[in-house]
């Protein structure tokens, strides 16, 4: 990824050359520093306004919960408001696909568990013969004073 | 709009163009990291962050506009060097990250301070640029705190090379706390408490360094002053790679 290339030859570049060196050292010793596959993956979750879902957007690798808001702030929510942003850490999710018995697939028949099953159409039709406009029943207690 | 006199007009210049100056050369500084920051993320919030600065200058170069200075467009491609009001902190080129982490903690931090303590300037269009500003501002020094909290926190090498890093930054803060010919201004607009704001600084940041167990460098007096135009021939560069472009066509329309 020509992104990544490009960071790698912004260290090689460091302006002090001392310091160059060190950051040099830093990468081969490993231990304090943290490769970026090593970084926790945070799934971001945005809710437009108080009364929608949150919605999953994407992720980021972050090393913080802190930092994951920051960065998703940034990456989903640069030109548009939020009510909220959630993340949480995506090794904290625990997803069906890996637990196959809990994952809901079509087994046998299950049509009965539809609405479908009852016809309403004859009662709905003689409620609606039945229902008067708002004017009607303006006219009607026009016609009726006193009730 | 109150009335306001050609004196304090210019007294109002001489405050608002060092924080303008401060935000533009630290927009531009920043830029210079896209694609170089740590991560891809750093490098959509680093990028978004200085198009903020950028953004929060062209406010207060709006402002100074509306008192009769020049535009915002002029400020930026039609000034000299000598005429730039920003400080050493801001200007030097990209070095390491820590380095950056531990400059832009220092300078958000002041400049959260001063546009905190501008609110009582009372100038209307001014007031209302400020409450933009300080909205996203909030935000700017949350995230180099952050990550000098990160970095502090992030192992023995870490901690290491922002301590030096910081000690680096500490001999260039000289003329952040300057104030320049804006000196005798901030008493015309009723901001003596803005010439106050070193040890308010001092107190913030050393509380902090404290927490993450780094060390208080020494701070270095002044060698030039930023605030009187003296940048030296580092600002002359960065000044021609922001003109570049203007330069190929300085009457067009852009």
């Amino acid at each position: 990824m020509t992104a990544k290339e490009g960071r790698k030859e912004g260290r090689k570049e460091g302006r002090k050359e001392g310091r160059k060196e060190g950051r040099k050292e830093g990468r081969k010793e490993g231990g304090s520093v943290m490769a970026i596959e090593e970084t926790p993956v945070y799934e971001v979750f945005v809710q437009a306004d108080a009364l929608s879902f949150p919605t999953h957007v994407g992720s980021v690798r972050a090393s913080s919960p802190e930092f994951a808001l920051q960065m998703a702030r940034e990456a989903f929510c640069r030109r548009e408001a939020a009510h909220d942003v959630w993340v949480a850490r995506a090794d904290a999710i625990t997803k069906a696909r890996s637990d196959s018995a809990t994952l809901p697939r079509q087994g046998t028949d299950k049509r009965y568990r539809l609405p479908g099953g009852y016809d309403n159409a004859p009662h709905w039709k003689r409620f609606k013969a039945m229902a008067m406009t708002i004017e009607e029943v303006a006219a009607d207690m026009r016609t009726k004073p006193g009730r | 709009m109150e009335t306001v006199t050609p004196a304090h007009r210019e007294a109002l210049a001489d405050i608002l163009l060092p924080i303008a100056d401060d935000a533009w050369i630290a927009g531009q500084r920043g830029s210079e990291w896209l694609g170089m920051a740590p991560d891809l993320e750093e490098d959509l919030a680093l990028s978004s962050i200085s198009q903020d600065a950028l953004g929060h200058a062209q406010l207060l170069y709006d402002v100074l506009a509306e008192l009769g200075n020049r535009e915002a467009d002029e400020q930026v491609y039609a000034r000299p060097a000598s005429g730039w009001r920003h400080c050493r902190l801001v200007q030097t080129p990209r070095q390491d990250w820590a380095d950056f982490v531990a400059r832009r903690y220092c300078y958000e931090t002041f400049d959260d301070l001063r546009l905190h303590a501008l609110a009582g300037a009372g100038h209307a269009p001014l007031q209302s640029a400020l409450a933009k500003i300080l909205q996203e501002k909030l935000y700017h020094v949350r995230h180099f705190d952050t990550w000098l909290q990160t970095l502090a926190w992030g192992g023995t090498q870490s901690r290491a090379r922002l301590q030096e890093a910081m000690a680096g930054v500490f001999s260039e803060l000289g003329d952040l706390f300057s104030w320049g010919q804006g000196a005798s201004a901030l008493a015309m607009w009723n901001l003596t408490a803005l010439s106050s704001l070193r040890p308010l600084w001092e107190s913030r940041v050393r509380a902090r360094l404290e927490q993450l167990g780094l060390e208080w460098p020494r701070v270095a007096a002044k060698k030039s002053d930023g605030r009187l135009g003296e940048h030296g021939p580092e600002f002359s560069d960065l000044l021609a790679e922001m003109t570049s472009v203007r330069a190929m066509e300085p009457a067009g329309e852009w």
